[in-house]
């Protein structure tokens, strides 16, 4: 039976997305009438103002989901999936990433503009990236950490307006972000790398037992 | 005020601080106070959503039965929610039932061993040997309806592996009927002895406010009066159908922390009741159709708080992302707020308040 309060929930949600950023939503529910939203941003600078418009819905962030679409090459088919809730009715943003050169954090989160200083000729590393909601979303630092060092997602355009923060993850913009689970000896991005088994599992070998092969059938050794 | 020269950086754990999991905990102190707290974690990350990748979505169910002990019921029902959603699987109304039954088993018995640690953590050794004694009762009905004393292998996709019989049904109600008048005797412990009361009340504060602003879910939520409770917000198996109260404490300390576990580990035992009065009758499984490409997400009220699941699948029988957010998760950020200026002693203390689980966090 559809709840009125899961209804009015979905209908909120439409409306201040639909008035701050001119998108609606796909939705669909399960059997108990729950809704879930599903918007796709083809341009991550809509992001911030997706984020100021759902805070000021009083929605709350439930989690930030990083994936590759395309198993074959993940490095380059990454997504970032921002579920957020409201009571009951749970909104999943999709966000691409943009191609950002590194030292030169380009997006301003209250405007969403990009900075031309992006365009400069110096020779820059490009990394792949998306603004943080962390101005609008204060518990988006772990998840973000964790986008980071699990994908290599890199968090730009972070004014922090919260002087706790800051002391806290200091300022996460490239380069600087702080690891969460993961030692700084681990390069980042360890879901879209391959990984030899043996340093997987830490088992590193002697040539031990292939030296006592070779001997015993009077191998290179003997000659 | 602060001197820089008389603070100072004690390391706290990353072993036994509370429960036998690690993580460390920087506090900078002053004097008998800490000033403020910093985490270092990752000491048991395993990589388990890499893991999960590699799995068929069969083998995803043994494994996400395993990513953390307390919950080792939620993390599956989870997952198979978001399974069924994405496929459209209809679960029978009886497998809904037994669903919630496994459910409230476990909360009842996560919830019990948190306010036992409590105990511990305080010096009352004869209190904390004695909740655990009572959760022996919870323990026995696991170990005789799933075979085990976690209850894992509870859940399948569609439905559950476990049904039950009029014979258990008596085990577990005459279960019930012993607990309840030991936990109603618990309770009263909790919430009047001069010592809990001591070491509890008005620790570990967090405003409703801060609570908000953190996302934080789960007793230590409800704890601070906010009324978030995903059986409630976001129905899911045959909650719509037991009615129950969501309850909160408005203490917003450990104390009120506390008696929102035991208070609902006291209605998780009347709504197992209603389940067994009203179980329907028919099949416990639903026909398994071929899993499409997609994604779906699931929410479910977990014994530490809101429990999220993403999956997307695409043409292979191996998800492309299996992504899971655990209660913990969003809990460890409360510490830093709870901690400010609590007295070094009451670290633990608070640590335990939160029920975390290092296990779940770092997956």
């Amino acid at each position: 039976m559809p709840r009125p309060k899961s209804e009015d929930e979905k209908q909120l949600l439409r409306e201040v997305l639909l008035e701050k950023t001119g998108l609606d939503p796909e939705w669909t529910r399960d059997e108990k009438h729950n809704h879930f939203g599903w918007l796709r941003l083809d341009d991550p600078r809509q992001l911030p103002a997706a984020a100021a418009a759902l805070a000021a819905a009083g929605a709350r962030l439930a989690t930030i989901s990083a994936y590759a679409e395309n198993r074959r090459d993940p490095a380059r088919s990454l997504m970032m999936l921002y579920h957020f809730s409201l009571g009951g009715t749970l909104l999943n943003v999709q966000a691409r990433l943009y191609r950002v050169l590194e030292e030169s954090p380009s997006v301003a989160p209250e405007t969403g503009a990009t900075d031309e200083k992006a365009a400069s000729p110096a020779p820059r590393v490009e990394v792949l990236a998306v603004p943080s909601i962390t101005p609008w979303f204060f518990n988006a630092a772990w998840p973000e950490r964790e986008c980071y060092e699990m994908y290599k997602v890199e968090i730009t355009g972070l004014e922090i307006p919260d002087k706790e923060v800051e002391a806290r993850y200091g300022k996460p913009k490239p380069a600087k972000m702080r690891r969460l689970f993961l030692d700084e000896s681990i390069e980042v991005g360890v879901m879209t790398s391959l990984l030899p088994f043996s340093a997987l599992v830490n088992g590193a070998t002697t040539k031990d037992l292939w030296e006592r092969v070779t001997q015993r059938a009077g191998g290179p050794d003997n000659d | 005020m602060t001197n820089e020269r008389q603070t100072l950086t004690l390391p706290v754990g990353p072993l036994h601080v509370a429960l036998e999991e690690p993580v460390y905990y920087k506090a900078r102190i002053e004097g008998e106070r800490v000033r403020s707290l910093s985490l270092v974690m990752g000491y048991v990350h395993r990589g388990m959503e890499a893991l999960a990748g590699k799995r068929n979505l069969f083998q995803n169910v043994v494994l996400t039965e395993r990513v953390c002990s307390l919950c080792s019921n939620s993390h599956p029902l989870a997952y198979c929610t978001a399974v069924e959603n994405l496929a459209d699987i209809a679960v029978p109304p009886r497998a809904q039932y037994l669903r919630c039954l496994a459910e409230e088993v476990k909360r009842i018995a996560s919830h019990l061993f948190n306010v036992g640690i409590m105990a511990h953590v305080i010096g009352y050794k004869s209190l904390f040997m004695h909740v655990m004694q009572v959760r022996e009762t919870m323990q026995d009905i696991k170990e005789t309806v799933y075979g085990n004393r976690m209850d894992v292998a509870a859940n399948c996709i569609g439905g559950v592996k476990c049904d039950l019989d009029g014979e258990l049904a008596t085990f577990i109600r005459a279960g019930l009927d012993k607990l309840k008048k030991e936990l109603d005797e618990i309770i009263r412990i909790y919430r009047h002895d001069k010592m809990i009361r001591g070491r509890t009340v008005g620790v570990g504060q967090i405003s409703p406010l801060d609570v908000v602003r953190l996302g934080l879910v789960g007793p230590v939520a409800r704890g601070s009066g906010l009324p978030v409770d995903v059986r409630r917000d976001s129905p899911y198996a045959a909650y719509p159908e037991l009615d129950f109260p969501v309850i909160t404490e408005d203490g917003c300390d450990v104390h009120a922390r506390a008696m929102v576990r035991l208070r609902e580990a006291r209605e998780s035992i009347a709504m197992v009741e209603r389940i067994l009065d009203k179980l329907p009758a028919g099949a416990t499984t639903a026909p398994l159709p071929p899993i499409p490409a997609g994604e779906a997400v699931a929410r479910i009220e977990a014994p530490r708080g809101e429990l999220f699941y993403y999956l997307r699948t695409d043409e292979s029988d191996k998800p492309l992302r299996l992504k899971w957010r655990v209660p913990s998760y969003m809990n460890w950020e409360a510490l830093p707020v709870m901690m400010k200026d609590c007295a070094v002693a009451d670290i633990s203390l608070i640590v335990n308040s939160i029920d975390p689980c290092v296990s779940c966090t770092e997956r």
